[in-house]
């Protein structure tokens, strides 16, 4: 039963969390499911089934661009996703929808 | 879940599952792999990888609720051709296969096999021969199916069921000169009405492309 609404609690949240990862810099996607294990104290575990259709989500809509690198030696070509100005600025109104949305759940959970 | 001995087989199963089209298929295969590899590079077995990234149906499940109408569309259209080629040349085939064995009747004075005053000559002496009751000769430039009906049991018998005793040739009249083609072979064919003395009697006589006598019908 938890991990039901666990799992779509999360859901709700992960097009902002992967648009903030890549607010600084481009990453591909197992650098994406690797910082946000890391970053969430492993709250956050991705599967490539869960993360890849988002970022095709984001690519569709115009927040983040991808391209693949080149294989050079033993490295493979990684397809490296990068936020576009689209992206920022749709990151900067999810963030505010989230801080709404936050204080209402917390102030109903603390009167609860 | 490990029954998979390489990324590869693990990454078709994936694949298998996702509805969209080739081109996004190609895309997230080529992700996926690029993923497993970078992780292989890094140390990690193959088994662990597949355990951490899930159930290939999970997978291609996750994909698949994330797909656009357009790769819907995409999709279904592949899905469609892939059924409605193969019925069209089915379809094909057998309508060639038909038209093949039709018969068909062409113009004569087209023909690349017959040669319309070849034509005239050879039914003219044909008729000669059947008149004359000169059923060896008819034999000699006959083809190997012809020959054992050229003979008085049934030609003459034939003759006979019109008319016993038909007299003269009085004249004769065209009724028909074609090529006929069927199954590539190609005939040449001639209808006329011969009115003798006491009868009336219609020959329909066919030629093979050595103009070797092939069919002969009479009423």
């Amino acid at each position: 039963m938890n991990e039901k609404y666990e799992r779509q609690m999360k859901k709700g949240v992960l097009d902002m969390l992967v648009l903030r990862l890549l607010k600084n810099d481009a990453k591909y996607g197992y650098q994406i499911i690797q910082e946000m294990k890391e970053k969430s104290d492993a709250t956050f575990v991705l599967k490539d089934g869960t993360l890849y259709p988002v970022l095709y989500r984001l690519e569709e809509d115009g927040f983040v661009q991808g391209r693949w690198s080149e294989a050079s030696g033993k490295q493979v070509a990684r397809k490296y996703y990068e936020i576009t100005e689209s992206g920022k600025q749709a990151l900067i109104e999810i963030e505010s929808v989230w801080d709404r949305i936050s204080d209402g759940v917390n102030q109903i959970m603390e009167e609860s | 879940m490990n029954q998979y001995n390489s990324a590869e087989q693990y990454t078709k199963d994936i694949i298998k599952g996702i509805k969209c089209g080739g081109a996004k298929r190609k895309e997230i295969r080529k992700q996926i792999l690029s993923d497993i590899e970078i992780r292989l590079q890094e140390g990690e077995q193959l088994n662990e990888i597949i355990s951490e990234m899930g159930n290939a149906s999970e997978i291609a499940d996750g994909f698949n609720e994330s797909l656009t109408e357009k790769d819907c569309k995409s999709y279904k259209r592949g899905k469609a051709l892939k059924i409605i080629v193969p019925c069209i040349l089915v379809f094909v085939l057998i309508a060639g296969g038909i038209y093949w064995y039709i018969p068909k009747w062409k113009d004569i004075t087209q023909s690349k096999h017959f040669d319309l005053e070849v034509l005239d000559t050879e039914v003219t002496h044909t008729l000669e021969l059947i008149n004359a009751d000169d059923y060896s000769a008819l034999q000699e430039n006959a083809t190997k199916e012809m020959k054992p009906y050229l003979n008085s049991e049934t030609i003459g018998a034939a003759k006979d069921a019109i008319c016993t005793e038909p007299g003269q040739q009085m004249s004769m009249t065209v009724n028909l000169e074609s090529e006929l083609v069927q199954r590539n072979i190609h005939m040449a064919v001639c209808e006329v009405t011969v009115y003798y003395e006491n009868a009336i009697m219609t020959y329909r006589i066919s030629y093979d492309e050595d103009m070797k006598l092939a069919g002969l019908y009479i009423r």
